[in-house]
């Protein structure tokens, strides 16, 4: 089942074309690595998808809604976001509030539950991820890795279909990136479609089922990850060189 | 000794004016410059410019002149147009005065505020479906006012000097009621019981801010 396509997708930053002419199409289910180097517009089109920035034309489905339409976006973006999470590079954790209390915020003002509720789902999501012991812990108080499950954890409460990840093996320890790689995997038996943009090929070759190459805003080449041997192509080739 | 404690006696009526001010000035200014630098984030054209206006005026203008717009000004105005006088006391109209003053000044600094705030902590309220509302309520007002706790306590130790304005437009303040007693008893003591009086009222201001501070450390 088709979770994401994206048709015929353009932007520019001023005079700055950031993405040409984009089209994909993403499974349910698949593990995707948005590839490529720096500035080849793969963080753009993570923000194009969860609508953070808006397309100058083209169209981009999720989950058989339309976000945007041949260019015009459809006043439908709580119908949109209930499908999406995002993990920020930064993680982007409310720096005024505890983890629990990170969590319980879209149970009880998104989700409409009641406190004891809320409660209670947070604690089994934190649970999930080994968190129970940071419940009353703020943002600060955490390390890289923590701050990150956390973030998934937050994520996770709205049940989305598609999570995208924005670099996010970027100021992880090794034992760190090996956690999040099983945490992604285990995301399937959520029905979850992870979407993922790296600059770490490592990581991108472990945890994808497909890879999707960007340089200089054209979309190069999207493969399952067992077909890749055939990709003849040099910048590709240059890149993970490189890496 | 005597007379000292009789000034200090008398002065207290002109503490109490200045309380007022001071306390109604800050209830009323310090929520109206979150709702209004919170109203001037939304991003809406006309409100933005409306509030910009506000802000350039009250900001560019003396405090004094305000005052005695608001005190005479406007009692004239008024009873020009309606041919019946304004029966409200001056110190309530000082009071509003105030009000207006400083919520130009908040605004400014709440704004400020709120700018601060990295931009990841709006886009993650909006990805997990959040409210305007909440998320101004629960996620960027409180972090606004836990890195604005500085500039608002020197604004409100400029607020009490600034309540001597009042003096001007005939209100007995600790200032005007000095003045009163240095030239019914041509002693200058008040003077430095005044002056101890502002002092006092400062350490106060600043200690409990500084509690304040202390209660947002709970988090950086």
């Amino acid at each position: 089942m088709e979770i994401l396509k994206i048709e015929n997708v353009n932007k520019s930053f001023g005079k700055v074309k950031a993405l040409n002419n984009i089209n994909l199409t993403i499974e349910n289910n698949e593990v995707v690595s948005i590839i490529g180097p720096s500035g080849s517009g793969k963080s753009t089109l993570l923000r194009l998808i969860c609508g953070l920035e808006k397309v100058d034309s083209g169209s981009i489905i999720i989950n058989n809604n339309y976000l945007v339409k041949d260019g015009k976006y459809l006043n439908n973006s709580k119908t949109i976001l209930k499908d999406l999470g995002m993990i920020f590079q930064d993680y982007s954790l409310f720096d005024n509030l505890t983890v629990k209390e990170n969590l319980e915020l879209a149970l009880l003002y998104v989700l409409k539950l009641n406190k004891q509720e809320a409660s209670e789902v947070a604690k089994e999501i934190l649970s999930k991820f080994g968190l129970l012991d940071k419940l009353s812990s703020y943002p600060s108080e955490l390390s890289g890795g923590q701050k990150q499950r956390v973030a998934i954890a937050r994520s996770l409460v709205k049940k989305p279909k598609i999570l995208l990840f924005d670099e996010p093996t970027s100021a992880l320890d090794l034992e760190a990136i090996a956690n999040l790689i099983n945490i992604i995997r285990d995301l399937k038996n959520d029905n979850i479609t992870p979407i993922i943009v790296t600059h770490d090929w490592e990581f991108a070759k472990r945890v994808s089922t497909r890879i999707v190459f960007l340089e200089k805003g054209n979309l190069i080449f999207s493969t399952q990850i067992n077909d890749l041997s055939t990709i003849k192509n040099e910048r590709f080739s240059n890149f993970i060189k490189q890496k | 000794m005597d007379y000292i404690f009789n000034v200090f006696l008398k002065l207290l009526s002109g503490l109490k004016v200045t309380l007022i001010i001071f306390s109604v000035t800050i209830i009323f200014s310090i929520p109206l410059g979150l709702l209004i630098a919170f109203l001037r984030n939304l991003k809406i054209k006309l409100l933005t410019k409306l509030i910009d206006i506000f802000t350039w005026f009250i900001r560019g203008t003396p405090l004094l002149l305000q005052l005695y717009f608001m005190v005479y000004g406007i009692r004239i105005i008024f009873n020009n147009l309606t041919g019946v006088s304004l029966n409200i006391d001056d110190l309530k109209i000082a009071c509003i005065t105030f009000v207006i003053n400083y919520t130009a000044y908040f605004v400014e600094i709440f704004r400020g505020g709120i700018n601060s705030i990295s931009k990841g902590q709006f886009e993650s309220a909006y990805i997990l479906g959040l409210s305007k509302y909440h998320t101004y309520t629960k996620i960027i007002l409180p972090q606004t006012f836990k890195k604005t706790i500085p500039s608002i306590t020197n604004e409100a130790i400029n607020l009490i000097k600034d309540t001597s304005l009042v003096s001007a437009v005939a209100i007995f303040d600790i200032l005007n009621t000095t003045k009163r007693i240095v030239s019914l008893d041509f002693r200058f003591d008040a003077y430095f019981l005044a002056a101890i009086l502002y002092l006092l009222l400062t350490y106060i201001v600043v200690l409990i801010f500084k509690k304040l501070e202390k209660k947002y450390s709970y988090y950086n």
